[in-house]
């Protein structure tokens, strides 16, 4: 009798000089989580800097990344390069010695443009340990236009109208949600995208920094209400698409692509600024198009709080040819170039929002440059064990039918406490500084 | 001295038999015209035998081809009655006789219609079991049409259109009828129609009409090369020459599609037994179940399914490898099933 157990892996190995197998010779590896089209967009943003440097750039891709990358860490196999999705992981790796820090002619350019927020997140000590390359949004609401001019429906600007809005859909037998968290090696981070969204709005910037730092567990009854808060939409039978079981058994790509199919089946979708690539077929989004998007809106109707997600430069290799990447990658050509391709937002401000080729790029540009309260993404933020371990499994059980109660007291026992780095400055502050 | 010197032969292959042009007598003409003709007209006396026969044998093949029976299949091609019709158009097309043409294209289609419906009815019993496996290898091949399909055709157009003039070779018909009959796509179509498969569906639907295309141009270079034009009964030589460019046009636009298909699986097959051997070097310790490895030169695609004692090494690293292999960009699905092996006794 043969037991079996299953797993999808994906990888990609991207080299620019397709066309050109004959390499120089000089090649620096690049290591993260980009697929597909990403991949395409990333190694045309570095076409100039390989021309100008004869130096090959191969971005070599992975669904597990953080596995594989620790794996080659232990190995003695570092890639040159990472684009680290997790700065939660960045700790582990600059505790381990694996991370080395941007010193020297690379110290300047790491922080250059980029808030002082975000640097501390990468910060350790007095040195630096990973240069900011890309920014997400993901407290959007997408929706359709058409459908909401077709239906006079108006864009809710505060909690309470997002609550009648969709409340108002309903009972009229329009379903308001679609609601799905099924990804490949990774089920459960919608769900917790929509659990930060709703603890920074209803517990506050205060709590999110304790919780993210486990000052506040994942029992406190303000956490314990965000998570009910959202199981109150994604387990409600008339709140989503396919009801109160949809979330666990759609992917994230299916219930994406329930908002453009016609008629839709919902009129909101909870997800990140990257959904256009999720949806897997050419759509126009702007704010008249197939599909737009407003920031998940406040509860008293003021400035929305916004979580941010997105990807660091980490270096592995003391090498001349690396650190021009590495510092090529910080510049704002480097930004402009690959903000022409679409898909990618600069956490610099050296990158102009003229740059920006698509109109989404520049609203989320622009939002989170006029946003008062910014967080980064607290199970990116939190010990990898937590943070894409239990975090995203113990919303995936308790969608499921799992006890919350239970699944929370789990979380926090998973909570490593071999971590010695302080609790994690808070970003985007400067609304609380006022 | 006289030189004595070998007697020079009247011909360098006399002894064998020449492929020399051959002209029709009116009444040879005038029998095979009465025979496809009235046999290809939906009221004639055939009618019922082409029903019967249309509807049996698409319901051998589709049954043949859902359980991968090569002798099933090959027995309802012998049973196809196609190849009086098709061949009745090639005439018809060299003639320029639009109403024949007209009435033989017309028993085609009732018979297609016949196939189909046969088929899918098959299809409808066995739906399900469809959906869920994996396509039969002899189903799978008619979803895969190349340009040696159409090549294949051609000829065995070319071959009836001989057995047709030569009555000594009419024996060969049969042979013709198991080369390229068309009953395994109509019965695949009816298949896929039934299980709802509209890609495969539409494959099938091209190796259908690459066979037909091509199997009707072959004959018509056939039966005007040995005779059957003949100007006394023909049409207006413009209705013919209209005819003809017209299925030429028809079968060069099956051919473009087809060409192109044939390169690429030409190419994804050297591909896959590439990845075969760089996955030998990636990790020794697995076992290939599948491998599905496509290239459109710039960008190649691999699903791997292997199983193994241990977790394989990272898919990246295959990747990595193949790309530095092929100077392209790879990119990698991977599937791994680990092995084990319970062993249990009982001494009863």
């Amino acid at each position: 009798m043969a037991g079996v157990v299953a797993a999808a892996l994906g990888a990609v190995s991207l080299a620019s000089c397709a066309s050109e197998p004959v390499r120089s010779g000089r090649v620096v590896t690049v290591f993260g989580t980009l697929s597909d089209a990403d991949v395409d967009d990333f190694m045309a943003s570095v076409d100039g800097f390989e021309s100008a440097t004869g130096i090959d750039v191969r971005y070599v891709g992975s669904s597990n990344f953080e596995a594989d990358l620790l794996e080659r860490l232990r190995r003695g196999d570092p890639p040159d390069l990472a684009l680290l999705p997790q700065p939660g992981l960045l700790d582990t790796l600059v505790e381990d010695g694996f991370a080395l820090p941007w010193t020297g002619e690379l110290a300047e350019p790491a922080v250059e443009g980029v808030p002082a927020e975000l640097v501390d997140l990468v910060g350790f000590g007095s040195d630096v340990y990973g240069a900011w390359y890309q920014l997400t949004l993901k407290s959007l609401v997408w929706y359709s236009p058409k459908v909401f001019a077709l239906r006079s429906l108006e864009v809710p600007t505060s909690w309470d109208e997002l609550t009648s809005l969709t409340d108002d859909l309903a009972a009229g037998g329009t379903t308001p949600w679609c609601i799905g968290i099924r990804a490949d090696g990774a089920t459960g981070w919608v769900a917790t995208d929509w659990v930060e969204d709703m603890v920074l709005r209803f517990a506050g910037p205060d709590v999110y920094d304790g919780w993210v730092a486990h000052e506040v567990p994942f029992t406190d009854d303000a956490i314990v209400a965000a998570v009910e808060r959202f199981g109150a939409i994604a387990l409600s039978p008339d709140q989503v698409a396919g009801g109160n079981r949809a979330a666990v058994e759609l992917t994230i790509e299916e219930s994406a692509r329930e908002l453009l199919e016609r008629p839709a089946r919902c009129v909101l979708h909870h997800q990140a600024s990257f959904l256009p690539r999720l949806v897997g077929r050419s759509v126009t989004i702007a704010p008249d198009g197939d599909l737009w998007a407003f920031p998940m809106p406040a509860v008293d109707g003021g400035e929305a709080p916004l979580v941010v997600g997105g990807s660091v430069t980490v270096r592995f290799s003391d090498d001349d040819d690396v650190d021009q990447l590495a510092r090529y990658l910080t510049t704002a050509d480097a930004g402009a170039r690959r903000a022409a391709r679409g898909g990618f937002v600069s956490p610099r401000t050296t990158v102009s929002f003229d740059d920006y080729s698509s109109a989404l790029d520049r609203f989320v540009a622009e939002s989170v440059a006029a946003a008062e309260v910014v967080r980064f993404d607290a199970s990116d933020r939190m010990p990898p064990e937590v943070g894409v371990g239990t975090f995203w499994t113990g919303m995936t059980s308790w969608l499921g039918g799992a006890r919350l109660r239970s699944v929370l007291v789990e979380i926090d026992a998973s909570w490593p406490v071999s971590l010695t780095k302080p609790a994690i400055p808070p970003i985007g502050s400067r609304g609380d500084d006022d | 001295m006289t030189e004595q010197r070998d007697p020079v032969p009247s011909a360098p292959f006399g002894s064998l038999p020449r492929l020399r042009r051959h002209r029709m007598d009116d009444l040879q003409r005038s029998l095979v015209v009465d025979v496809l003709y009235e046999r290809s007209r939906i009221g004639s006396a055939n009618t019922r035998n082409f029903i019967v026969l249309s509807l049996l044998s698409s319901a051998i093949s589709s049954m043949g081809l859902l359980l991968d029976s090569s002798p099933a299949v090959i027995g309802a091609m012998l049973l196809g009655p196609f190849i009086t019709p098709l061949l009745a158009m090639a005439g018809a097309l060299i003639q320029g006789w639009g109403r024949r043409l007209a009435d033989a294209a017309l028993m085609v289609a009732f018979g297609i219609v016949l196939s189909v419906s046969s088929s899918a009815l098959i299809g409808f019993v066995f739906a399900r079991q469809l959906d869920r496996s994996v396509l039969p290898s002899l189903l799978l091949s008619l979803t895969r049409p190349g340009l040696l399909d159409l090549g294949i055709a051609l000829a065995a157009g070319i071959a009836a259109g001989y057995a047709t003039m030569r009555t000594e070779a009419a024996g060969a018909l049969s042979g013709v009828a198991v080369s390229v009959t068309v009953e395994p796509p109509l019965a695949a179509i009816g298949l896929f129609l039934a299980s709802g498969r509209g890609d495969e569906m539409g494959q099938a639907a091209l190796a259908l009409v690459t066979n037909f295309g091509a199997l009707v141009l072959g004959a018509t270079g056939s039966l005007a090369w040995w005779g059957f034009a003949d100007r006394s009964t023909r049409g207006t030589a413009r209705q013919a020459r209209v005819g003809l460019a017209a299925w030429i046009l028809l079968v060069v636009a099956v051919a473009v599609p087809l060409g192109v298909y044939s390169r690429n699986v030409i190419r994804n097959t050297t591909f896959e037994q590439q990845v075969a051997g760089v996955v030998e070097e990636w990790d020794p310790s697995v076992r290939v179940l599948s491998i599905d490895a496509s290239t459109d030169g710039r960008t190649a695609t691999v699903a791997l399914d292997v199983t193994g004692p241990r977790k394989p090494e990272p898919a990246w690293r295959l990747a990595e490898l193949l790309s530095d292999r092929r100077g392209e960009a790879v990119s990698v699905t991977l599937t791994f099933t680990l092995a084990q092996e319970d062993r249990a006794v009982s001494s009863g």
